[in-house]
């Protein structure tokens, strides 16, 4: 089975999940390559 | 990181266990503005009413990932009060990533978390010894060899361009 990353895009779609899930928010700054 | 850190199978599992993972571009406004963010790449660890707890600032290769989100952990553990699980992802980080460059700041806060939540200085002693004995540095020529490399490639090209190779 593949495994990858599902980023969020929204913070705010990113904090509820956060508060959902008892989890921490991992926000990634990127500039594309 | 995107093309090497991140697909790394335990770096992948790692973080889809214990965070919300939230990818933005750099030039992002507000939240480049929020968090003033200078460069990327750039990692911050966030609780999740939104508050900043650790970040870390240029390339991280893969044996480093896995010890870097738990520093963060453990910190966002401090600032929240829970020395206990605070503890306990130093303590990984010490017994697991041992050779990582996290491992001596590990080490310390360790010491110091350990007597702030005991007013054990012994935990200090030990953290000073380990710290002694144990750990040489080398991490911000780890990070910053990427762009080194990026660097002389660009310079590589300069002078082609223009003959002088």
């Amino acid at each position: 089975m593949e495994s990858i990353i599902k980023w969020e895009t929204d913070i705010d779609v990113a904090l509820s999940m956060a508060q959902n899930q008892q989890k921490s928010v991992l926000l990634y700054f990127f500039n594309p390559e | 990181m995107d093309a090497v850190t991140y697909p790394d199978k335990n770096v992948t599992e790692f973080i889809k266990q214990n965070f919300i993972p939230l990818r933005v571009l750099t030039d992002s406004i507000p939240l480049s503005t929020d968090f003033n963010v200078q460069g990327a790449p750039t990692l911050i660890l966030l609780d999740k009413s939104g508050k900043e707890h650790y970040r870390a600032v240029g390339f991280i290769p893969i044996e480093e990932m896995i010890p870097l989100l738990l520093f963060g952990i453990a910190k966002t553990y401090f600032d929240l009060n829970q020395f206990d699980q605070a503890i306990q992802k130093l303590d990984v980080i010490i017994s697991e990533h041992p050779k990582s460059y996290t491992a001596p700041e590990a080490t310390y806060l360790w010491g110091v978390y350990g007597y702030k939540s005991t007013h054990d200085r012994r935990h200090l002693r030990q953290a000073y010894e380990k710290l002694r004995h144990g750990y040489k540095h080398k991490v911000w020529t780890i990070r910053i060899l990427p762009l080194v490399k990026s660097i002389i490639t660009l310079l590589v090209s300069y002078l082609w361009k223009r003959n002088y190779l």
